[in-house]
């Protein structure tokens, strides 16, 4: 399988560290910085070779690259014959994304859309804890933590923008940095103050599971950076933002009682990207995922990906005893 | 003026009143502790605190949850 890695960034480079680990997959990669792709090629010696920026002759393309150029370049793959792995987080680049939907099924080609961190596995978390209920009534996402620099810049870009909430089936607009909630993630994450914030997660949830009377996801921010939000970034992101998590809290009904399962993944958010969308590419060249462009909540049945992830030790938990506690 | 011949015993009767209102002050603030004290002591010894939770909380995803 021939795999071309779009963008070398934090999440980038690792993932094509992970993917030219494996015997099957023949990996191009492709940046616009010319230091860096000349770097990372140096790195992987003979296991690597350069290719254009939509990937030419590769049989999945994965777009790792900063927001705003990812349905251009998905449209590209397509035309050219490949599946598409889409890590882009902004709400922007995910909507349209799932436009290619239509020219997806006809080319018989996958478009995975939000491949990463969140939305991503959260999208795989949600299916699995949903999959273990009889109706799904309301699902609550929150993210702790950035990759690179590129996934930084989306978290601000995102807390000054209004969310979009599914409830009771319409989309409601929220103010981006409103909703204040405590959260509480594993350690070493721990108790944050989480916000809204533009997040696509419920826009591909929602497709999946539209009976839902509430859909909506919230981001980690510290006071300081949900009041300079409105501003430009006033130092640069760091390289890797350092340990991060994701939690979701989906509620309903199961044999006819009230439930409600948590589950929740801490890793470094540019790990546990890369790690979901090199499982992503794997399911792709098995040719185990349906045509068409969809998160991963439809891509495929999450254990195939969760199972893979756990084993190679990104870490999953489970919050239990949230009913005794409460009461 | 007046102050001249009755300064002495304005003097010492200011000085009565203050020390009488501070004395009050100090009553009320040892009254306040010692109230805060006893029901303290009252919570602390008859609260229902106990354990925290040893079972509940975060549980690693494992084998037979992934199946």
């Amino acid at each position: 399988m021939r795999v071309a890695v779009i963008g070398l960034g934090t999440t980038g480079s690792q993932l094509a560290r992970l993917l030219r680990l494996s015997d099957q997959i023949e990996l191009s990669i492709y940046d616009t910085n010319k230091k860096r792709l000349t770097a990372v090629l140096a790195e992987f010696a003979d296991s690597a070779s350069p290719c254009g920026p939509s990937g030419e002759g590769a049989d999945v393309v994965v777009l790792a690259t900063p927001a705003g150029a990812h349905v251009e370049l998905a449209g590209q793959a397509l035309t050219n014959g490949a599946h598409v792995v889409s890590l882009g987080d902004s709400v922007q680049d995910v909507t349209n994304l799932l436009l290619l939907d239509r020219k997806a099924r006809s080319l018989h080609l996958s478009v995975a859309v939000g491949a990463g961190f969140a939305p991503g596995l959260t999208c795989l978390l949600v299916r699995h804890a949903a999959d273990a209920l009889d109706e799904v009534v309301e699902i609550a996402i929150a993210k702790a933590g950035t990759g690179g620099p590129a996934c930084a810049r989306q978290h601000h870009r995102a807390m000054k923008t209004d969310a979009t909430d599914w409830i009771d089936g319409h989309w409601v607009a929220r103010r981006g940095g409103s909703a204040r909630d405590l959260l509480w993630f594993p350690p070493p994450i721990g108790a944050r103050d989480a916000y809204k914030a533009a997040l696509p997660s419920p826009l591909l949830l929602q497709r999946r599971y539209p009976q839902a009377t509430r859909i909506a996801a919230r981001v980690t921010a510290t006071r300081r950076d949900r009041l300079t939000s409105r501003l430009p970034m006033l130092r640069p992101p760091h390289v890797d933002g350092g340990p991060g998590a994701v939690r979701v809290e989906v509620r309903g009904r199961r044999d006819g009682q009230f439930e409600t399962l948590v589950y929740a993944v801490m890793e470094h958010p540019s790990v546990a990207a890369a790690a979901v969308a090199a499982e992503v590419v794997n399911l792709l060249g098995r040719g185990q995922a349906p045509s068409g462009a969809m998160g991963l909540c439809e891509l495929a049945d999450p254990l195939t990906i969760l199972q893979p992830l756990v084993a190679n030790g990104i870490q999953a938990v489970t919050f239990v005893g949230a009913a005794s506690s409460v009461t | 003026m007046a102050t001249t011949r009755d300064g002495p015993r304005n003097v010492a009767a200011v000085a009565e009143l203050a020390s009488g209102i501070m004395f009050t002050l100090i009553r009320r603030v040892a009254a306040a502790l010692s109230m805060a004290g006893m029901v303290a002591a009252l919570f602390r010894i008859r609260g229902r605190g106990g354990v925290p939770p040893q079972t509940d909380g975060w549980r690693e995803v494992a084998g037979p949850d992934l199946r």
